[in-house]
C-alpha cells in the first residue's frame, strides 16, 4: 500500500445485520448523510485514518442479494458495478450465517475484494453456535474478521485488515459450480457476453450468470446490446429449463443456497455437550405451536383470560356501579327539588342513567380484556395462535387466509370484514365475510358478563370461554356448510413465518387499553344514550300507560316477538326487545333492559334471576352471540359484497342463532 | 431446496421454524426461499394488513402492519402433486417483487 493513498471501501450487509454499529465503530463522528444521486434513499458517508492512510467509507442500503428487484438492491449493485471500490466490507450475521452469506457469495461472484466482517459472534455464541472463522474464510477465498460491533470487539482488526489490503491485489477467485448442465450454458454465455460488452471481460461470468437468473437489470442492458446475446441467452435458458426441470434462475438460486449450506455445515458446529441450544422463541414455538398440544394451550390462554376478566374486573365494576346508582337516586332528588315534571325525572333516572350506566359499568372487564390481548399480541403470541387456529381450520377445509379477519372478529366485525380484502379469490372473502359475525366481538361482552355473573357466579369465566369456543365451532361448521353449498374447491395449505417473541413494552400495552375504554366510553355516551332515549319514550307511549307495561308502545312490540322466543326459554316481551334493540350495537341488549326496568346492574341482576334458570340464561347468551349482526356490521357486509349475501347473513345469523339456543334450552331441561 | 418446499407445503400447515428443522436449512435462508418463490410466483404471500384507507375504530389500528405475520400458500397451479418433472415457469407478468420487510 503507497503511502498517503486513500482506500475506497463500501460497506454491505443484511438489513439487522448490525451495519449501522460496524459502520458508526469505524467511523466515529466523521460522517456526512446524503442522498444517492436520483433517488430518495439515504446515502452516509464516513472516513477514519489508519495508520496515516485515509480510508473513505460507503454505506450501501441493507440488501439480502445483489438482483435488482428493489431500490435498495439497484442502488447498492450500480455503486459496486460502477464506482469499483477497492474493497467492500460484507456485514455478516454470524448467528444467521445461511442468509447472510448469500449476499456474500453474490459480491465474490461480481469480483469484489471482500473482507467478511463476522458480527454477532457473542449472539451466535449464546446460541451455542461455534463458527471456525479460519475455515470460513479459507472457503470463501477471504479475510474474516470477528466483531461485535456494538461492543466494538474486533473493530480495531477490522481497521487493520482494510488498511492492509492491496488496490492491485487479485479480485475474488470464488466459482460456486452450478452443476454441469448449467455450467456448460453458462460457458457460452460467458463467451457471448464477452464479445457483446468486451468492457465486462473481467464480470463477464457475474453478467452471464445475471442474464441466465432473468435479472431485470441485467436483461434492460441487454437491450441495448448486440442482437446475438438475446439469441444464445434465449437458447440456453429453453435448453436449461428442459434439461434442468425448472428455470434456470430457480436453478441457479437454488444450487446457490445448496452451496452455502454445505458451507455452513463445514464452518460450523452445535457446542458439544450443548446440542443446537434452540433460540427461546424456538423452544416456545415447539410448545405453542405443536401440533397436538397447540390448541390446548390456546384454550388455556383463553380461559385464563376470563377468569382474569371476572376476578380482577368485578370489584372495580362494583364501584362503577354503585356509583351509578348514587347518580341515579341524586339526579332525581336534584330535579325533584326544582320541580322538574315526572316525566323528565323519569328519562334521566329510568333512561339515561340506568341505559348508559348499565354498560359503562363493564369497562374494567374490557379495560382488563383487551391488556391481556394486547400483552399476547405484544409478545408475539397472536400471531402463534392465529396458526393453531389455521390448522384447525386447514383441518376443516378452511382456507387458511381467513385466520387474521377471524382474529380480527374478537376485537370487532367491522374491521374484520374490511381485512378480508386481503383475500384475492372473491369466493374467499364471500366466505369469510359471511362467517365473521359468528366471532363473537367485544360489544358481546357486557352481555355475557351480565348473565354469567348473575347465573353462574363460581364458573362465569368458563361459561364466558365456552361462548367464544362456540362462536369459532358455528363460524367452522358454518363455513362448512357453505364451502360445500357454494364454493367447492380445494384449499391451499399455508406456511406462515412468526416474528419473534419479545417483552411488551408498558407504553404500548396502556396506549392499546386506553383507545378500546376511550371507544367504549365514546359509544356510551352516543349511540347508547340516544338509544336509551327512545326505549324510555317507547316505554312511556302512549302517554298516560304505565312505564314499560305491556300496554306501552314497547311491551306491544315485544309482546309480538315474545311467542317465537318462548321455545328458547325467554319468551319475555322486554326480553325480545332487547334483542330486537342490540341490532343497532349489541351492548345495547343490557341498556335496553335497563332502561325498561329504570334499574342499575344491581336490579337487573335480581330481576333477571326471578325470570331465568341458568339454562335460559344461557341460551339467552348463545342467541346474543349468534343472532343478526349489528348494523355497523351489516352495512360493511353490504359494502364488501351486495344485498343478496347480506340478507344471507341476516337471516341465517337469526336462524342459527334461534335453533341453537332452542336446542341449548331444550337439551338443557331435559338434563337439569 | 427450494423444489422441495411445495411438497412439504402440501403435506399441511407450517411455520419457517418446522420447515427449517426438517430441511435442514436455517430459518432466515428459507425464509429468502420463500421470498424468492414468491417473486416468482410459485407461491402467494398473504399480508395481514387490511387494505382498509383507515384505521378508525378498529381495535387492531394501526398494530397490523406494525408487526406483520407473513403467510405464504401454494398457488394453485402447485398444488397438484410433484412429479418431479417441474415444467415452464409461470408467468411472472404482474408478479409484484416487493419484499415484506417493506422493501
Amino acid at each position: 500500500m503507497s503511502p498517503k493513498r486513500e482506500i475506497r471501501v463500501a460497506l454491505a450487509g443484511n438489513p439487522n445485520s448490525g451495519k449501522t454499529s460496524i459502520f458508526n465503530a469505524l467511523t466515529g463522528s466523521h460522517q456526512y448523510v446524503g442522498n444517492w444521486p436520483g433517488v430518495t434513499v439515504e446515502r452516509k458517508e464516513g472516513h477514519f485514518t489508519y495508520e496515516g492512510h485515509e480510508v473513505r467509507l460507503v454505506d450501501l442500503p441493507g440488501t439480502y442479494a445483489l438482483d435488482a428487484y428493489t431500490l435498495d438492491e439497484r442502488v447498492a449493485r450500480e455503486y459496486l458495478t460502477n464506482e469499483n471500490p477497492d474493497a467492500v466490507i460484507a456485514v455478516v450475521d454470524a448467528s444467521n450465517l445461511e442468509r447472510n452469506l448469500y449476499l456474500v457469495a453474490q459480491l465474490l461472484e461480481l469480483g469484489a475484494r471482500v473482507i467478511v466482517a463476522l458480527n454477532m459472534m457473542d449472539v451466535a455464541e449464546s446460541l451455542g453456535l461455534e463458527v471456525d472463522v479460519d475455515k470460513l474464510g479459507r472457503l470463501l477465498g477471504v479475510k474474516v474478521v470477528p466483531t461485535v460491533a456494538s461492543k466494538n470487539v474486533g473493530i480495531d482488526q477490522l481497521r487493520r485488515v482494510v488498511h492492509d489490503i492491496r488496490s492491485d491485489a487479485p479480485r475474488s477467485g470464488l466459482r460456486i459450480s452450478y452443476g454441469d448442465d448449467v455450467e456448460s450454458g453458462l460457458a457460452k454465455l460467458v463467451e457471448a457476453v464477452r464479445v457483446a460488452w468486451p468492457g465486462r471481460a473481467d464480470s463477464s461470468r457475474w453478467w452471464a450468470l445475471k442474464l441466465l437468473e432473468g435479472d431485470p437489470g441485467a436483461l434492460a442492458e441487454m437491450e441495448s446490446a448486440p442482437g446475438v446475446l438475446r439469441t444464445v441467452l434465449d437458447s440456453i435458458r429453453t435448453g436449461l429449463e428442459k434439461h434442468v426441470g425448472t428455470d434456470a434462475e430457480t436453478a441457479v438460486v437454488e444450487r446457490r443456497y445448496g452451496f452455502l449450506n454445505g458451507l455452513v455445515k463445514e464452518c460450523t458446529r452445535w457446542r458439544p455437550g450443548v446440542g443446537r441450544r434452540l433460540a427461546v422463541s424456538e423452544e416456545i414455538d415447539r410448545v405453542v405451536t405443536n401440533r397436538w398440544v397447540g390448541i390446548p394451550v390456546f384454550l388455556l390462554l383463553m380461559w385464563g383470560t376470563f377468569q382474569l376478566v371476572f376476578t380482577v374486573g368485578a370489584p372495580l365494576s362494583d364501584l362503577i356501579d354503585r356509583f351509578f346508582g348514587w347518580l341515579g337516586g341524586a339526579a332525581g332528588a336534584g330535579l325533584s327539588v326544582l320541580h322538574a315534571p315526572g316525566w323528565l325525572v323519569s328519562l334521566v333516572t329510568d333512561g339515561l342513567v340506568a341505559g348508559i350506566g348499565s354498560v359503562l359499568v363493564f369497562i374494567p372487564n374490557i379495560v382488563i380484556l383487551f391488556l391481556v390481548i394486547s400483552l399476547l399480541e405484544e409478545s408475539g403470541y397472536m400471531a402463534r395462535a392465529a396458526f393453531v387456529m389455521d390448522r384447525f381450520m386447514h383441518l376443516m377445509g378452511l382456507h387458511g387466509k381467513s385466520f387474521i379477519p377471524m382474529i380480527v372478529g374478537f376485537g370487532c366485525n367491522v374491521p374484520a370484514i374490511l381485512a378480508t380484502r386481503t383475500l384475492e379469490s372473491r369466493k374467499d372473502r364471500i366466505l369469510t365475510i359471511l362467517v365473521n359475525p359468528l366471532m363473537s366481538c367485544s360489544a358481546r361482552l357486557p352481555v355475557y358478563i351480565l348473565f354469567a355473573g348473575a347465573f353462574f357466579t363460581r364458573q362465569r369465566g368458563l361459561v364466558v370461554f365456552s361462548l367464544y369456543l362456540l362462536g369459532i365451532v358455528l363460524a367452522v361448521l358454518t363455513a362448512r356448510v357453505f364451502k360445500w353449498l357454494f364454493f367447492r374447491e380445494e384449499v391451499a395449505p399455508l406456511i406462515m413465518e412468526l416474528p419473534p417473541y419479545h417483552l411488551p413494552t408498558l407504553r404500548s400495552v396502556l396506549t392499546h387499553m386506553w383507545e378500546r375504554a376511550w371507544l367504549f366510553v365514546r359509544k356510551a355516551g352516543t349511540v347508547i344514550a340516544l338509544a336509551s332515549v327512545v326505549i324510555w319514550l317507547l316505554a312511556s307511549l302512549p302517554w298516560g300507560v304505565g312505564y314499560a307495561s305491556e300496554a306501552s308502545v314497547i311491551g306491544r312490540l315485544g309482546g309480538i316477538l315474545a311467542p317465537l322466543l318462548r321455545p328458547a326459554g325467554f319468551g319475555y316481551w322486554w326480553a325480545a326487545v332487547s334483542l330486537a334493540a342490540g341490532v343497532v350495537a349489541k351492548e345495547i341488549v343490557v341498556s335496553t333492559m335497563a332502561a325498561i326496568h329504570g334499574v342499575g346492574p344491581e336490579g337487573l341482576i335480581q330481576i333477571l334471576r326471578q325470570q331465568f334458570t341458568p339454562v335460559s340464561a344461557y341460551a339467552f347468551m348463545v342467541m346474543s352471540l349468534v343472532y343478526i349482526p349489528c348494523v355497523a356490521t351489516i352495512a360493511a357486509i353490504r359494502r364488501e359484497t351486495n344485498w343478496r349475501w347480506t340478507m344471507l347473513a341476516v337471516g341465517y345469523t337469526l336462524v342459527l342463532g334461534w335453533l341453537v339456543a332452542t336446542g341449548v334450552y331444550q337439551l338443557g331441561r331435559l338434563l337439569t | 431446496m427450494i423444489r422441495r418446499i411445495p411438497a412439504e407445503l402440501r403435506r399441511g400447515p407450517t411455520t419457517v421454524g418446522e420447515l427449517s428443522r426438517k430441511l435442514e436449512v436455517e430459518q432466515g435462508a428459507l425464509a429468502e426461499m420463500l421470498r424468492f418463490m414468491a417473486r416468482k410466483g410459485l407461491i402467494r404471500a398473504l399480508h395481514p394488513e387490511c387494505g382498509s384507507a383507515g384505521c378508525a375504530g378498529c381495535s387492531y389500528a394501526g398494530r397490523c402492519a406494525a408487526s406483520p405475520v407473513t403467510g405464504y400458500e401454494l398457488v394453485a397451479g402447485e398444488a397438484k402433486p410433484d412429479t418431479g418433472q417441474g415444467g415452464k415457469p409461470p408467468d411472472r407478468s404482474g408478479v409484484s417483487a416487493r419484499r415484506s420487510d417493506g422493501v
